[in-house]
């Protein structure tokens, strides 16, 4: 009978008993990228380098590429899969029935997003891959907020399949990257707080600002931010970092705010709303 | 009478409560444990008719779990985002009812475990 092994992780966790054959398919696949400490009988576990069998095949040229490779294939899975999903409405994406309830839709939702959520990528995902899961990230979450949409509103009761998600022409943002630290300048024309309100989650309230942009910023990023206001006068300076990306832009959360100039926001984006 | 009894076993607790929401329109009665030993004391305590078991844990291994439950009544599931041919083929050898592959879809958790639980009322 052929040896087993047992492959433990940094966080612990135990992976066995399973043969060499099953082990060296598992790492072509990319699929075992932390392993710490093995063991020939599930108890006494013992560092890679101790058993070179394992180490020659958990390190072997061949499955370092065979990694790549997988990781280039997930990629090309998940932009084919974001090309279908296009057309698709959000329940035929989710797979839930006509009449689901909000529960089975964000249990549907997180099933799907789950494998995409960029903070739980392994550290060795290659940046297409990572970029690709952000997509699809974004664009599931997307569709999710029309969802909640669709259940906030009172005058639905059932919730029909929501459409596509559209982005309107949005108020043009401009940037300039200086020292780390990204300028962005925004004028708005009367009546418009988009970039207020648009990112319904972090709005004006919670001293966010929504920006269009076709420039992809890491979240944390360093930012600093001058609005205009059309027939105004005082224009908004602030600090912030980018605190999330949205599909067609980013938001920033804005620090330091004055009581001034939240009280400029908040008069902007209330007379913008009930004009 | 009393509802079947499903128990999850994962360490994430992420997947645990994935697990039960998908499952909330099957009719049974789920309980959850995070490592392969808290799973062995509520199989022995309880006798679950379906495990949905996870093959990287700390302490003992879904894979060892699942050895120790061959020829048990309890039907089990496994979930695991390591689903090449080779491990599935063991599992499988090893009693397992089914293999998941993560990430799971709602629809074919339920699926799985009506099946298995089917499977557990006529044995």
């Amino acid at each position: 009978m052929s040896e087993e092994y047992w492959l433990a992780d940094s966080e612990a966790r135990v992976l066995g008993p399973i043969g060499l054959e099953v082990i060296h398919t598992l790492h072509a696949r990319g699929k075992l990228l932390d392993v710490r400490a093995v063991s020939r009988d599930g108890r006494k576990f013992v560092p890679l380098r101790e058993m070179p069998e394992l180490q020659a095949v958990l390190s072997a040229p061949i499955s370092l590429t065979d990694g790549q490779r997988a990781q280039q294939e997930a990629t090309r899975q998940i932009r084919e899969w974001l090309a279908s999903i296009q057309k698709r409405t959000t329940q035929e994406i989710f797979k839930v029935p006509q009449l689901a309830s909000r529960d089975a839709w964000r249990a549907a939702f997180f099933a799907l997003v789950h494998r995409y959520v960029p903070s739980r990528l392994p550290a060795d995902t290659t940046a297409e891959l990572r970029l690709a899961c952000e997509d699809a990230f974004l664009a599931l979450s997307e569709r999710m907020v029309e969802v909640e949409r669709q259940f906030r509103s009172p005058s639905t009761s059932l919730p029909p399949p929501p459409p596509m998600p559209t982005i309107e022409p949005a108020t043009a943002a401009r940037l300039a990257h200086r020292n780390g630290v990204v300028q962005i300048g925004l004028s708005l024309k009367r009546g418009d707080a988009r970039p207020f309100t648009q990112d319904l989650e972090h709005s004006w309230q919670t001293d966010c600002l929504y920006v269009a942009s076709s420039e992809r910023l890491v979240p944390s990023t360093p930012v600093e931010v001058a609005v205009s206001f059309e027939g105004h006068v005082t224009q908004l300076h602030a600090s912030g970092r980018v605190m999330a990306t949205r599909v067609g832009g980013f938001t920033v959360r804005l620090l330091n705010l004055g009581e001034d100039q939240r009280a400029l926001i908040r008069t902007w984006v209330a007379r913008s709303t009930t004009k | 009478m009393a509802l079947p009894e499903v128990l999850i076993v994962d360490d994430d607790q992420l997947i645990r409560t994935m697990v039960r929401d998908a499952l909330i329109d099957v009719p049974c009665e789920i309980r959850e444990a995070d490592s392969g030993d808290s799973a062995l004391a509520a199989i022995a305590q309880r006798n679950p008719a379906v495990v949905l078991l996870d093959l990287v844990m700390p302490g003992k291994s879904g894979l060892e779990v699942l050895k120790l439950l061959k020829g048990k009544p309890t039907r089990v599931v496994v979930l695991s985002a390591l689903d090449t041919e080779g491990l599935v083929q063991q599992a499988m050898a090893d009693g397992a009812h089914g293999f998941l592959s993560k990430p799971i879809h709602p629809l074919d958790v339920q699926s799985l475990v009506r099946g298995a639980l089917e499977a557990a009322a006529s044995p």
